[in-house]
């Protein structure tokens, strides 16, 4: 079955099991059964990847996805050995991209197809709860992209850590301030990160900015006390 | 494409001493680093603790302390930590604490280790760092004594562990599995009793370890419902709870026990292992006995001997007096004799009849310094017959005394040794000895003769040792001839009071003018006071321990037994440290002081103390030679 775009299911519970039990490809069968699925796994023992894509654009459905990075770690330790990044082929590359990203057409031709990249990067996320900072660009372009090579929906929960961090500024205001509608301070990677001490990095990286997500993360689980939580309760 | 992040590799080559290393090196070394968030407040380093990786602050700022809890450095953004517990046993040193919300990065150690190897200025940069960080810590130490400063119930890391005395081995197993503990206090209700108040006092009935499961119940093939009674140690050596890391190790030392419960007013507040003070200083006298009785050759304890100068330079730089010296140094001896022996015993076969090897003179009170000649001897069973086992003990003894001066306690001028067949007697045989000099005291047999006057059991039966000390104090006590040709004895080698007006030096073998701390100093002054314990019946061996039995008798008037206990400990340390600098600049230690180089208050020190040796002469002379009220 096939969710159409920015579609959300209304029980994961619900959808998950529907995944495993239809006629998925092998890498999407196998990536939703997976740990981070069960109910009482806790932050603190929890595998997590960040995840991070560039794309041409923002729209997933006229827009290509140009790199994937990703890190995986733990509440305790991310492990940089254990990272990855890929570009992929694609055809739209504009100029202004080329200065965004830094990446030009000739790393662009020599890079895999989407569908290999693809191949590659679902296995690294099995068995990991993905982490994100705001999560409609991941979750479109990987949702429209598998649909386009399978015919299978690609959905799963997330951990925004741009969500987390709006539910914790809005915890924090004062009643006044909710009264009056005051706008949150900046919820973009930088200025969160620069609020936990974090160091500045490069933009537009998606390696650098998988790393920056899956720092935030930490520090968000330190500051907000997140270790005891179920996984679960952080989904999106 | 490559998973390179830039941003990593250039704050690293920012900072010294990476930025010098080349490129790929840096890639590699960026490409294995791990990253972790602490919150302000956290503990990032434990003391103690096991560490694998270099730290490199990324952002934010953390506060390194002394093991003592004091401030010593605070870290910024490029700076690195961490590298003292790597380079030096893989465990941390200064325990380190985020001061604000940091992001820390973790070089791993072998990574580290190897490019300390491969490029040798980056090495010299921790090297240099290093060095200079020691010293100060040296030099720190030295001022506040971190020995004595440091309680043994800060450096416990959990809370202990009971068990019923009902137990059996099975759970005992279980418990101390589950709770990864290396022992569990045992209660016993049936031993209980109540105190001045009526209240229930539970006083642990033993202990049973890790080596107690291995060597009492399966060793002996014992069932798993054996309860804890049967195989516990009872008889509990325990510490005060406010004691200090020292004074656990130094019952440890005494005892050969690895497990010491914390008693406070009659309860078991922790139990301190072995373990837990080698983590706390990997350097000490412990480890080294461990070494020494992990020794498979003559060789290899040659080699390791080499090893005790420096342990007792330690000792000195972190303040600890001279009885813990004297103690740690005597049990390192006691601990080669220990070792030789079960190597003679392999190599010769178990004894025919069960003997007793005594140590005397300095080690057997416990003030064993450097530079000393062995005095051992040898007590045999009664069922000993010299033409059938003669040769056996012969072989036995000359094994020791020969590993004995390959390890550098050097073979005694007086022949007082285990090899010398005069020296080695039954149990009756050494009454006989000891009686013919206490009941026919001639000034001049004794002479010789004080040096068994120190005695104490090191290995095989020592209760025979203990059973010859009590005959020897139970006939001297009262015996006025014998103490007083033992007090004239004392009051042959006096002090160098001539010292301050003209220097009353002696030449030493190297045509040195200098004063030989042993003879004129702490060996009279031990003399003194061994005469007193034996008058009072004092079982003790060690100096320190004399004075204490003596303290309650009359027979030094007020007040001296502390001056003297002063004077003694003046002497040693001022020995201790002439032997320590010589360690230090690469000389042979030796027991002389070349007086040119005191210092004048060194000298008034000095002269102090040869005062109340001289006038604790003068006393003795009057107390026993004269004829007095004894």
């Amino acid at each position: 079955m096939l969710y159409p775009y920015q579609t959300l299911p209304d029980d994961w519970d619900d959808f998950l099991f529907e995944q495993v039990s239809e006629q998925q490809p092998p890498a999407l069968q196998a990536f939703y059964q997976q740990p981070w699925v069960e109910p009482d796994l806790l932050v603190g023992d929890a595998e997590f990847v960040a995840v991070d894509i560039e794309t041409t654009g923002l729209n997933a459905e006229q827009d290509d996805i140009i790199s994937i990075g990703l890190v995986p770690f733990t509440a305790q330790r991310i492990t940089l050995a254990k990272a990855r990044h890929w570009l992929v082929r694609t055809r739209n590359l504009t100029s202004e991209s080329v200065v965004v990203h830094r990446i030009t057409h000739s790393d662009i031709a020599q890079a895999p197809p989407l569908r290999a990249v693809l191949s590659e990067v679902i296995p690294c996320l099995q068995g990991r709860q993905v982490v994100v900072h705001y999560r409609y660009m991941e979750r479109e372009f990987f949702r429209q992209s598998v649909a386009g090579l399978h015919e299978s929906t690609w959905l799963f929960p997330v951990i925004d850590t741009l969500e987390l961090e709006a539910a914790h500024l809005r915890q924090k205001q004062s009643i006044v301030s909710r009264l009056f509608k005051q706008t949150l301070p900046s919820l973009r990677l930088p200025n969160v990160r620069e609020r936990y001490n974090l160091p500045a990095y490069e933009n537009h990286n998606a390696l650098t900015d998988a790393l920056a997500t899956a720092e935030l993360l930490q520090a968000q689980v330190a500051k907000q006390n997140l270790v005891d939580k179920p996984v679960r309760s952080l989904w999106y | 494409m490559s998973t390179e992040i830039q941003d990593i590799i250039t704050f690293v080559s920012a900072h010294e001493p990476f930025g010098d290393l080349p490129e790929d090196e840096i890639s590699r070394l960026c490409g294995e680093i791990e990253v972790s968030y602490f919150q302000a407040g956290t503990q990032i380093l434990h003391f103690g603790a096991g560490i694998d990786s270099l730290f490199m602050i990324r952002s934010g700022s953390v506060e390194v302390f002394r093991r003592t809890g004091e401030l010593y450095n605070r870290l910024e953004p490029g700076h690195v930590f961490g590298q003292m517990g790597i380079l030096m046993n893989g465990h941390v040193r200064y325990p380190v604490r985020a001061l604000e919300d940091s992001l820390i990065y973790r070089i791993p150690g072998e990574i580290f280790l190897d490019l300390c190897e491969k490029y040798g200025e980056f090495g010299d940069y921790f090297e240099v760092n290093e060095h200079s960080t020691l010293q100060q810590v040296v030099l720190h130490q030295a001022d506040d004594n971190d020995m004595t400063t440091v309680r043994v119930r800060d450096i416990v890391q959990r809370e202990p562990v009971y068990l019923d005395a009902d137990a059996t081995v099975h759970e005992c197993a279980q418990k101390m599995t589950e709770q990864r503990v290396s022992s569990v206090v045992v209660f016993d209700q049936v031993g209980d009793h109540e105190d001045r108040d009526g209240d229930a006092v539970h006083l642990p009935a033993g202990i049973v370890t890790d080596r107690d499961l291995r060597m009492r119940v399966i060793a002996e093939a014992l069932p798993y419902d054996t309860p804890l009674r049967d195989i516990m140690s009872t008889d509990l050596i325990t510490v005060g709870h406010d004691a200090y890391v020292y004074e656990a190790m130094l019952l440890m030392l005494r005892h050969n026990v690895h497990h010491l419960p914390l008693v406070r007013r009659h309860q078991v507040t922790a139990v301190v292992a072995l373990s837990d003070i080698v983590r706390h200083d990997s350097q000490n006298s412990l480890l080294l006995v461990r070494g020494i009785l992990a020794q498979e050759s003559v060789d290899g304890l040659i080699e390791l001997s080499s090893q005790v100068a420096s342990v007792m330079a330690r000792m000195y730089r972190e303040g600890a007096n001279s009885h813990m010296i004297g103690t740690a140094m005597s049990v390192i001896g006691r601990s080669f004799k220990q070792r030789l022996l079960q190597l003679a015993e392999e190599s010769l076969g178990p004894p025919p009849v069960p003997y007793c090897f005594l140590a005397l003179g300095s080690m057997a009170r416990e003030e064993q310094l450097l530079v000393t000649d062995q005095d051992n001897a040898l007590i045999l069973s009664p069922d000993y017959r010299e033409d059938e086992h003669g040769e056996y003990f012969k072989a036995l003894a000359d094994f020791v005394c020969d590993g004995l001066n390959a390890c550098g306690y050097t073979y005694c001028d007086g022949g007082i040794m285990a090899s010398n067949p005069k020296y080695r007697l039954t149990l009756q045989g050494w009454k006989q000895q000891f009686s013919d000099w206490i009941e026919n005291p001639d000034p001049q047999a004794l002479l010789n003769a004080s040096i068994f006057f120190d005695l104490s059991g090191v290995d095989g039966k020592i209760a025979w040792a203990e059973q010859l000390t009590r005959f020897i104090v139970n006939k001297s006590k009262k015996n006025k001839p014998f103490l007083a040709a033992l007090a004239r004895n004392a009051l042959n080698r006096t002090p160098p009071l001539g010292f301050f007006k003209d220097f009353v030096v002696e030449k030493d073998g190297r045509q040195r003018y200098s004063l030989n701390l042993k003879r004129r100093g702490t060996a009279p002054m031990v003399d003194v006071i061994r005469v007193h314990a034996l008058a009072e019946g004092s079982l003790a061996q060690n100096s320190f321990d004399r004075l204490e039995d003596i303290a309650d008798s009359d027979l030094l008037p007020k007040g001296k037994r502390d001056e003297l206990s002063d004077a003694l400990e003046y002497l040693s340390m001022v020995r201790i440290r002439q032997q320590v600098i010589a360690i230090e600049s690469g000389e042979e230690a030796d027991n002389t002081l070349e007086p040119e180089k005191l210092s004048g208050k060194e000298r008034r020190g000095l002269k102090e103390a040869f005062q109340v040796l001289s006038s604790a002469q003068k006393f003795l002379k009057f107390r026993y030679t004269a004829n007095t009220r004894m």
